[in-house]
């Protein structure tokens, strides 16, 4: 093995990626001025690019076709005051007292689960005192037995092993808790239960759901090797427990009056709360990761027209060591279309397991805890290496459809960042210095980003704001992966790194940093020891006029957890070590300024969905 | 450092609501009926936009003020009332859309292209006619609630992310996102609307071919 060599690759113009910044741009320039260099970039790229120019000029004719609705608005029924006074009028005359001092301590009960798992759920309090009855909640007066209020929340869905060593899904409508002052409020406390697939071996989990939710990347790692399943996950698993398990009951049972453990109320500022809906998960247009993206008319990647892969898995016991990936280092990825969907992923066409779950990795390791699906849900991405060692890491990627998961990297000493849009970050060392590329899929081209140390970038939002390790590497223990050395974590302006702030810094070992869909949430988790064991996780708060997260005042700071969170609007899950060596499940949630928690302790451990 | 990782600081709300205990029903009341007075016809107009049943955004809009009656004293600055008012009615036209999810994509009676639409329908599709109406359907829910707010109701970047409940580069990026997709969304309507006529041409040759005077020669 020789020192990580960045790929030759061939810069193309104009890159595939000029044409979307033009048209992103055009579309921004819609709704107010674009910085000037921006301007200037566009107006030369339109000058010559009729196709883009025709799409400037699309975004400009639709403004004015809704623009014109405007002369014409609807107008309201006479009758709207006086059915809105009515209303009001039968309003309680006065509002339910705050809960400060109120708090109260009960165990909530549970219908029996499978021996696999014992919950118990904890609903904690209220963090602020004086807590404003929500908007959306329901008043009654002083009744005891409360509505239950929504909260802009949905379902946790965590991944556990059962006893036989398969693979179940078990999930939790967490889009409602009880207000702050209510006795009682007839929250369901049972988790669904629900088989996923029998690929188990009860080695460690990592469990990363595709955006439409419609697929499950299962990572399960064991004796110094990984292998990485894709499981399809059908809408009934997703959502609906099992029949005739005896592992749940129909939501909102009226809650045990078994005392116990905490309560918590987290009103929230959402709208009336309604009890008859599931969360969407069933729901590609719904799903948190996918309720952005453009509507579909573009096909989602078609198996029979994938490229075949390169190597198969094999039975072979003299290739048994070799990672099963197709590491083809002469194959430039073929250029595709990019879907640019919501619709839900393509049933994978190849499934030789019983369960439709297909192994697209074996006999790696993986590297880094960036691994994620692409925001349209077409590809997943991750970097691994060779589990015995013989290699560095390269990025992988593997296409809905594929049959294995593709070497695009072959320089044995790459790491994968993140994605931005369709094109992925990878960060290598060059000249012993930490740099990061983006590299365009369809193409093969790469290019820099940053002038100074950039290691795995992680870009927000709007793409203004990133966070990357900005310092030296070193070679790990292994040899051949890198790791931080000396330097921070930093949250900087992207990509030049301007205005910075620090999230972390000293003996970093990985990181994993996420915003939430709205913006308005970032969770940082950061770990100084041995992968395998917990980090910190911290949650900040980000601010609306400036988009920077307020590192003072952090709703959550530093609680431990596992590697692997999920956040999404409204609330943040994570995995927790547990006394007696388990692992909890912690959910906090939040609605305005009120904050609720829930742990969901396991046995057999369990892995929350990201 | 906290030492417990679940203490929360007290704070402000970005959006303007914060803690208070003072509350009168009459400072409410009367609160809620100048915002009714100023705002009810564009309020009406968005969950209407959104939702496309009088009938339901009239119950919405309804819901909405009085949950504005309920909060009225969380708002701090008199001049973010539209913004404020703009966020419990987004929010409650999204609830609804949630609870809604399940049946949201069987099409209703008279939706369907090329079909009359049902008579209340026939209000909407007035204000927000053909193929602009149906690739705003398309397009995801708040995304389709930004450009509505941005366009129709004219709500400034700021007033925008305050009432979408998100940061101001969030609600850019949101409407940046919206638009390409409501583009892409028409495109689709156009060639959906053009397979549709051709499909229909194809159909009447087809009959015209198949008819028996024609193929036996009919004879007047």
């Amino acid at each position: 093995m020789g020192s990580p060599i960045v790929s030759p690759r061939i810069r193309r113009e104009p890159f595939a990626a000029d044409h979307e910044r033009a048209r992103e741009l055009a579309a921004q320039r819609v709704d107010g001025p674009v910085a000037p260099d921006d301007a200037g970039w566009l107006n030369d790229h339109l000058a010559w690019c009729g196709p883009c120019r025709a799409v400037a000029a699309e975004y400009d004719e639709q403004r004015l076709a809704l623009r014109a609705l405007r002369h014409d608005p609807p107008t309201p029924p006479r009758d709207l005051w006086a059915r809105t006074a009515a209303a009001i009028e039968a309003e309680p005359a006065r509002r339910r007292p705050t809960a400060a001092g109120r708090r109260r301590t009960r165990l909530v009960g549970f219908a029996p689960l499978v021996a696999a798992l014992v919950v118990a759920v904890a609903l904690g309090g209220s963090f602020l005192d004086g807590v404003l009855p929500p908007l959306g909640s329901t008043t009654k007066g002083d009744d005891p037995e409360a509505t239950p209020i929504d909260l802009v929340a949905g379902e946790i869905q965590v991944l556990s092993h059962a006893d036989d060593g398969s693979l179940e899904l078990l999930s939790r409508n967490l889009d409602q808790l009880c207000p702050v002052a209510a006795e009682s409020c007839g929250l369901s406390n049972v988790l669904d239960v629900t088989h996923v697939a029998s690929i188990g071996s009860n080695g460690e989990l990592d469990a990363i759901v595709s955006p439409d939710r419609g697929q499950l990347v299962v990572v399960e790692s064991g004796k110094g090797s990984s292998s990485i399943f894709v499981v399809p996950l059908k809408k009934h698993q997703a959502l609906n427990p099992t029949p005739g398990s005896g592992t749940s009951t129909a939501s909102h049972q009226p809650a045990s009056d078994d005392p116990g453990t905490t309560a918590t109320v987290d009103p929230a500022d959402t709208a009336s709360p309604d009890t008859t809906d599931e969360p969407g998960s069933d729901d590609p247009g719904e799903s948190p990761d996918a309720s952005d993206a453009p509507p579909s008319d573009t096909p989602p990647s078609d198996a029979a027209g994938s490229p075949p892969a390169s190597s198969e898995p094999t039975d072979d016991p003299g290739a048994s060591d070799e990672p099963v990936t197709t590491p083809d280092p002469t194959d430039e990825p073929e250029p595709e279309p990019t879907p640019k969907a919501t619709e839900p992923a393509p049933t994978v066409e190849v499934t030789p397991g019983p369960d439709g779950a297909i192994e697209i990795a074996r006999n790696v390791v993986l590297v880094g805890s960036a691994a994620g699906y692409s925001p349209d849900g077409s590809r997943f991405a991750f970097s691994a290496r060779p589990a015995k060692g013989s290699a560095g890491p390269d990025v992988f990627v593997w296409r809905v459809g594929d049959r294995l998961a593709k070497a695009v990297t072959t320089d044995h000493g790459s790491q994968l960042a993140g994605w931005i849009g369709d094109r992925l970050l990878v960060s290598r060392v060059v000249d012993g210095k930490p740099r990061t590329s983006i590299l365009d899929l369809d193409d093969g081209s790469e290019r820099h980003v940053g002038d100074g140390a950039m290691w795995r970038p992680t870009v927000g939002p709007g793409r203004e704001l990133a966070t990357w390790w900005d310092g030296t590497v070193k070679q790990a223990d292994d040899g051949i992966t890198w790791v931080p050395d000396r330097g921070r974590l930093v949250l900087a302006n992207w990509p030049d790194g301007s205005d910075s702030q620090v999230l972390a810094e000293g003996a970093v070992t990985d990181w994993d940093v996420a915003w939430d869909e709205t913006g308005t949430k970032l969770a940082v988790w950061v770990s100084r020891d041995d992968p395998g064991k917990p980090g910190k996780l911290s949650l900040y708060t980000v601010d609306e006029a400036t988009g920077r997260p307020d590192l003072a005042r952090p709703p959550l700071d530093g609680a431990p957890a596992y590697a692997g969170f999920a956040l999404e609007p409204g609330r943040l899950a994570w995995s927790s070590p547990a006394a007696g060596g388990d692992t909890s499940v912690v959910v906090l949630g939040w609605s305005g300024n009120n904050f609720g928690k829930v742990t969901l302790p396991t046995e057999n451990g369990a892995t929350v969905l990201r | 450092m906290a030492a417990d990782p679940f203490e929360l600081q007290r704070r402000t709300l970005p959006v303007g609501l914060t803690v208070s205990t003072g509350w009168d029903r009459d400072e409410a009341y009367t609160f809620v009926e100048e915002l009714f007075a100023k705002h009810q016809n564009e309020i009406y107009a968005y969950l209407l936009r959104m939702l496309r049943d009088p009938d339901l955004a009239a119950d919405l809009a309804q819901d909405a003020f009085v949950k504005a009656y309920r909060a009225y004293d969380s708002l701090q600055k008199p001049e973010n009332a539209r913004a404020w008012l703009y966020q419990i009615a987004h929010r409650v036209a999204l609830d609804h859309l949630r609870r809604g999810r399940i049946v949201r994509f069987v099409p209703l009676v008279g939706e369907a292209r090329n079909t009359a639409p049902s008579a209340e329908h026939l209000v909407m599709d007035a204000n927000l006619s053909g193929e602009l109406q149906r690739a705003l359907e398309r397009i995801p829910e708040r995304q389709r609630s930004a450009l509505l707010l941005a366009e129709l109701h004219d709500l400034s970047g700021l007033e925008l992310a305050a009432a979408l409940g998100v940061s101001h580069v969030a609600a850019r990026a949101l409407l940046t996102r919206a638009r390409e997709s409501l583009r892409q969304a028409l495109a689709a309507e156009r060639k959906a609307e053009l397979d549709f006529e051709a499909a229909a041409e194809a159909r009447a040759a087809e009959k015209h071919d198949q008819d028996p005077g024609r193929r036996w020669g009919r004879r007047s």
